[in-house]
């Protein structure tokens, strides 16, 4: 125990000693204003430093490359808040309600509560992964294919509850995202499908393209036909600070959203496969259906951005747990993180739980502290961010079509990136304008294909004895329970809704 | 306010379109240049991989040694990656032979697509420029440490179906398991769907599958160490230098193959071995090969790069091109017969 202590502490020493912590300074530095930009996060900037990580010392290579990965979804909420541009994929949840309060006039209010409950999610998930690292083993092992597939579909179901009150043009464009990734490569037969001979296709509709066209290019060619700015309520410098602070103070006081949030967030983590975006549409769809007051979720409500963020923030803790741990990346920049390990000579496993308890733990305290330090320096911007929503749309417009474009090209550096995202720009502006809700849409898209391949990697195992694992019928009961709520209890949102 | 807000954007949006990542870090030439050609130019070297990749090591690592012997000013590794390879190798196949791109990518992945017609290739395996061939880990047959048997004999003359976990169909950690249940006859049932190697040994933790194949990594090392996976076949170049210690009790497929399944088992061996060789496109000139390849061989000489090479875990060996052009004409040679063999191994189940 005593050891485990003093693997703990000369952990944290090693990031505040030496060049470590400049590093990870400079990390957070370039992972907020690259997780701000439209379409650049996690993999952009990771796929930006680890060459430069080349020849460092490790420890100040990981400072480096976990400061910038872990705050770029804090830097992302600031676009997805003020501009309804997720700044990376994890961010589409946070714009349901993050933007329709910036157009309240509480952009600063809206900004404190995404920020702090970023950073509340990433300190949870730092936390999990310095103590729980040692007990994940025989729950990772529980969630096989089958498993994942029955944790898809409970996602799919929960598409429900991103319709809002079109319910049937919701289920609608559910439908579509699921078409939609079936594009590309089929997993089981290896024939590639809706690609015709286009390569860029084969792979499947890439994600990041799709959000910007969907939210970057549609909010643009809305606001360029609307004119003025985003929102018409005056800037108050003032105001916005006050918002800020309110919005830090409301996720404390409201911390059980933050921590149950986190805890949704670390389950997707560790679960291979399931990835941010899962976590952020889980979480929220989980709050909105938990709420006193589930149709204001859509409309502004503050508790739909805390839960979106603190899951996509705690979401990097899980995702780490597992490539520490097994070697298996929870998320895409786990993947680019696990070819770091290998730079270094490291073999993610049962090794970093023993002879290199010292570097997990480092890890695990660069999480932690880059979380905290990130929040620290991106609150005090806000109140300059802020003005872009008050900025002339004849000003915004081309430069975030531009920001749109270039964050979509780094997607593949592929031509078809931005054909992709003009495609899916005006499929939004269309789809907006006759009132086709579009986060049913991506989460349709980010999960079809994750259970198309966990569905026939079951089947191809089990047959389908697959569906009567124990652990997936538990999942399947709660997926049906989800779906008879309203029948079983069928007035009780609507009192709720009532009384509040 | 807001002209400083717009000159602040527009400088970062200008900075992004000037320095790209890979502009950023390519490798600064510092010694004496060597070669007029080369002086002041940029050389392109197209990896088929994500940044942090196998490909992407290997060129990166490269990229200083290669600069200093070829005596241009910079090297730019560019990651084309996506379409199981094709992207990055079309790429390659369509630049200018100029002697100013080169590249790598899963040759021996690709042989198989080229045999069968696969749809969207945009170049001939046989025409590419060949300068050499890396030498990698051997592929490396595992098996589940608690499997009742201990060893690639034993698993022959087992007639148990043996659940073995491979990527997308098409994958060569797929396409091997296909390949070994023709030519040792084991009674392999190729599960196609996992991710990666970590997502299959995964899989074999969880008693889903009982092997998996693929390059050895250090991935493989503790769980060979603490008993959970059993190495039992080794596929590749036996001219890999020393074996690590966790493989010595694997058998090379070289050993055991029978008489009649010679053929299947060297076009299968020539996709191990050409893991990645260095290439240039099609129609370079002579003079312009021959400078490449020798700049390529000092630079795989220097002993300085022999030492960062054993560092990521490469091994710091290679063949010449010759040999690369003869494995790959004999893997594309094949006779309609064997098409039959081959086509019919393929799109088994």
């Amino acid at each position: 125990m005593s050891d485990i202590f003093s693997q703990f502490s000369s952990g944290f020493i090693s990031i505040l000693s030496g060049k470590a912590f400049l590093w990870m300074l400079i990390g957070i530095l370039l992972g907020l204003i690259v997780g701000f930009i439209p379409g650049l996060g996690g993999n952009f900037i990771l796929s930006l430093l680890i060459p430069m990580s080349v020849g460092m010392d490790m420890i100040s290579a990981f400072a480096l490359l976990i400061g910038a990965n872990s705050v770029t979804d804090a830097g992302g909420s600031v676009s997805a808040v003020l501009l309804n541009i997720p700044g990376t994929g994890k961010n589409v949840a946070t714009t349901f309600d993050g933007f329709p309060l910036t157009k309240q006039g509480k952009a600063g209010f809206a900004l404190g509560s995404a920020l702090t409950a970023s950073m509340l999610g990433g300190l949870i998930g730092g936390i999990f992964l310095m103590f729980a690292i040692m007990l994940v083993r025989p729950v990772v092992l529980k969630f096989g294919p089958a498993e994942m597939f029955a944790l898809t579909l409970l996602g799919i179901i929960f598409i429900s509850g991103l319709t809002g009150e079109r319910v049937t043009k919701g289920l609608l464009m559910g439908l579509v995202g699921l078409l939609l990734s079936l594009v590309g490569d089929n997993p089981a037969t290896g024939t590639i499908r809706f690609s015709s001979d286009i390569i860029y296709l084969w792979d499947g509709l890439p994600l990041i393209p799709v959000i910007l066209g969907l939210f970057a290019v549609t909010e643009m060619i809305f606001l360029g036909i609307k004119g003025g700015s985003i929102t018409e309520v005056a800037y108050v410098p003032k105001l916005i600070s006050r918002g800020l602070l309110e919005g830090f103070l409301y996720v404390f006081r409201k911390s059980w959203i933050s921590i149950r949030s986190s805890l949704i967030g670390i389950i997707a983590g560790v679960l291979p496969g399931l990835g941010g975006q899962a976590a952020a549409f889980f979480s929220y769809s989980y709050a909105a259906k938990t709420s006193k007051d589930p149709k204001s979720f859509g409309t502004g409500n503050v508790e739909g951005v805390i839960a979106a963020e603190a899951a996509a923030s705690a979401e990097q803790g899980g995702a780490l747990v597992t490539t520490l741990a097994f070697g298996i990346p929870g998320n895409t920049s786990s993947a680019l993180l696990l070819g770091v390990f290998v730079l270094f000579g490291i073999a993610p496993g049962p090794d970093m739980l023993g002879t290199k308890l010292s570097l997990t733990f480092s890890i695990a305290w660069i999480f932690f502290l880059a979380n905290a330090v990130g929040t620290l320096i991106a609150l005090p911007c806000c109140g300059l961010l802020a003005r872009l929503s008050h900025l002339k749309g004849s000003l915004v417009v081309p430069l975030i079509l531009t920001f749109a474009l270039i964050g979509s090209f780094t997607s593949s550096f592929d031509l078809g990136d931005i054909i992709l995202t003009i495609i899916f720009g005006i499929a939004g502006y269309w789809m907006r304008k006759y009132k086709y809700p579009m986060a049913p849409l991506v989460l349709g898209l980010v999960l079809g294909s994750m259970a198309e391949r966990n569905m026939q990697l079951a089947y191809n195992l089990f047959g389908l004895n697959f569906l009567v694992r124990p652990i997936v019928l538990v999942i399947l009961f709660c997926g049906l329970l989800i779906i008879l709520w309203p029948v079983i209890v069928p007035n009780k949102s609507e009192e709720k809704s009532a009384t509040h | 306010m807001n002209r400083w807000v717009f000159t602040v954007v527009i400088g970062v949006v200008i900075g992004l379109n000037i320095f790209q990542p890979n502009y950023l870090f390519s490798a600064e030439v510092k010694s004496g240049v060597q070669d007029s050609y080369y002086a002041g130019k940029n050389l392109t070297f197209i990896v088929t991989s994500n940044p942090g990749g196998s490909y992407d090591i290997y060129a990166r690592t490269l990229a200083p040694y290669l600069t200093k012997y070829l005596g241009c000013s910079t090297i730019t590794v560019n990651n084309v990656r996506g379409a199981g390879h094709i992207k990055g190798l079309n790429e390659l196949f369509e630049a200018t032979p100029d002697g100013l791109t080169i590249g790598m990518g899963n040759i021996g992945g690709v042989l198989y697509q080229q045999l069968t017609g696969q749809k969207g290739i945009r170049f001939d395996v046989k025409k590419f420029t060949w300068l050499l061939n890396p030498i990698t880990h051997p592929r490396v047959l595992v098996i589940d440490g608690k499997a009742p048997y201990k060893d690639i004999l034993e698993m022959r003359s087992t007639k148990a179906e043996i659940k073995a976990g491979g990527g997308g169909v098409g994958a060569t950690s797929y396409t091997d398991i296909l390949f070994l249940k023709e030519i040792l006859g084991i009674n392999f049932k190729a599960i196609p769907g996992y991710q990666n190697t970590e997502d299959a040994l995964l899989g074999i933790q969880r008693g889903e599958i009982t092997a998996r194949i693929g390059t050895y990594s250090l991935y493989y090392k503790p769980l060979i160490e603490n008993g959970t996976v059993r190495p039992v076949l080794l596929l590749g170049s036996k001219d890999v230098g020393s074996l690590p210690p966790t493989l010595k009790s694997a058998i090379w497929l070289q050993d055991i193959v029978p008489q009649n399944k010679r053929n299947l088992a060297a076009l299968l061996g020539a996709s191990s071995a050409l893991w990645g060789p260095i290439a240039a496109p099609p129609g370079m000139s002579a003079n312009m090969t021959t400078k490449l390849k020798e700049n390529l061989e000092k630079a795989l000489n220097d002993p300085a790069w022999i030492e960062a090479a054993s560092k990521v875990q490469l091994v710091p060996r290679y063949e010449k091109a010759e040999i690369i052009a003869n494995m790959v004409a004999g893997a594309l040679d094949q006779s309609p017969e064997m098409m039959t063999i081959i086509k019919k191994i393929l799109s088994a189940k």
